[in-house]
């Protein structure tokens, strides 16, 4: 038995003039694979779509409030390691001029100075890098952000470090 | 701008209300296609709240250009054909029996008789698709019950239009055997002086 051109009506559903129509039912009265793809042609056409499950709108709400919670977690906690992080490299950076500083206490003040240089670095420090990362999107992964978080902490330490030794300078020049 | 561009304007700019409002337009639709791919009910329910999850997860890659429902039932089917290959080998009933969705018959149709042998045959339909290849199910479920075109089909797919017409036909062919397999009247004869049906 020939099926074409038979097959290709069905396949690609092309719309047939009435002497095509009627060769074809002749061929689907005598042809069982090719009334088998009619029939499927027909189911598929009148397939419906299906309701979800009642609730499935606040179900997902649920879903969707977990999902922001766990979300602000992670930003926070994010936010905190890197606040925790640029204050201990700030810190391993200016410990060797704090050191040397802390012990006399006609130098107390110099110390308190120094300290509030840092902080002021620090506070600029920290507002760069939240204006930073509120550009970069949440998909950068934790080795970029650890890599940029070095770079930002090298800079501060670079600032206090200039910061620490025009101060010296400064004391130089009144003495 | 309609007013699904406008929900979705504000669903980028963090209103969770406006994403609501889209949930609720597509859930039929993304549930539709998590249905027919997963072949059961609680499986495709958790596959739909996923792909919305994801959608709002990554609305603000979304190309505002591109219509959304095809974005949308893109996601959907991605992930419905990863979650069929994870479950490929492990012991799966295709069987959908009490875990299956009965389809209502439409109360108002002229004929209830003409109704009932429908929808006999949209169950069959459902349990021979979920013999198929993944990707093939998915693109005849684009085609037939989200009237997607071959260019939309293969957008969403990553498919060329020629591979999603190679698809369509091969799936469509693979229906028919089976469908005529488990159909008595449909038996393929051959007669001695007949060629081969295939």
């Amino acid at each position: 038995m020939n099926h074409r051109p038979f097959e290709d009506w069905l396949l690609e559903e092309t719309p047939l003039s009435p002497v095509q129509q009627a060769e074809l039912e002749a061929h689907l009265a005598a042809c069982p694979a090719c009334r088998a793809l009619a029939e499927v042609n027909l189911a598929l056409h009148t397939a419906r779509l299906l309701d979800p499950p009642p609730g499935f709108l606040e179900r997902f709400q649920k879903r969707l409030a977990v999902e922001r919670a766990a979300k602000q977690r992670r930003t926070f906690f994010g936010w905190f390691l890197l606040t925790l992080g640029g204050v201990l490299l700030l810190l391993w950076f200016a410990w060797p001029f704090l050191a040397g500083e802390l012990s006399p206490l006609k130098a107390a003040g110099e110390v308190w100075v120094t300290l509030v240089n840092l902080l002021v670095s620090l506070q600029v420090f920290l507002r760069s890098a939240q204006t930073l990362f509120q550009v970069v999107p949440d998909f950068l992964l934790g080795a970029l952000w650890l890599t940029l978080l070095a770079a930002l902490g090298l800079w501060g330490s670079l600032w206090a470090l200039s910061l620490q030794k025009f101060a010296r300078l400064t004391q130089g020049v009144s003495r | 701008m309609t007013e699904e561009q406008a929900w979705i304007r504000r669903a980028q700019q963090g209103d969770e209300a406006a994403f609501t409002r889209l949930v609720e337009a597509y859930q039929k639709p993304v549930y539709s296609l998590c249905y027919r791919m997963l072949g059961q009910a609680e499986a495709a329910e958790d596959a739909a709240q996923e792909t919305f999850l994801k959608a709002y997860r990554n609305l603000n890659r979304y190309d505002n250009e591109r219509p959304f429902a095809t974005w949308l039932l893109s996601i959907a089917a991605h992930h419905c054909i990863d979650q069929l290959r994870r479950l490929r080998f492990l012991a799966f009933s295709l069987d959908s029996g009490e875990e299956g969705q009965t389809e209502l018959p439409d109360r108002f149709a002229p004929d209830p008789e003409t109704e009932a042998v429908r929808q006999q045959d949209n169950e069959r339909l459902h349990h021979l698709l979920q013999t198929l290849d993944p990707l093939d199910r998915a693109a005849l479920v684009l085609r037939y019950w989200h009237d997607a075109s071959e260019v939309e089909i293969a957008q969403a797919l990553r498919l060329t239009v020629p591979a999603v017409k190679s698809r369509l036909h091969r799936a469509r062919h693979l229906l028919a055997r089976r469908w005529a397999e488990e159909t008595p009247h449909l038996h393929p004869e051959r007669n001695a002086y007949e060629s081969p049906a295939f």
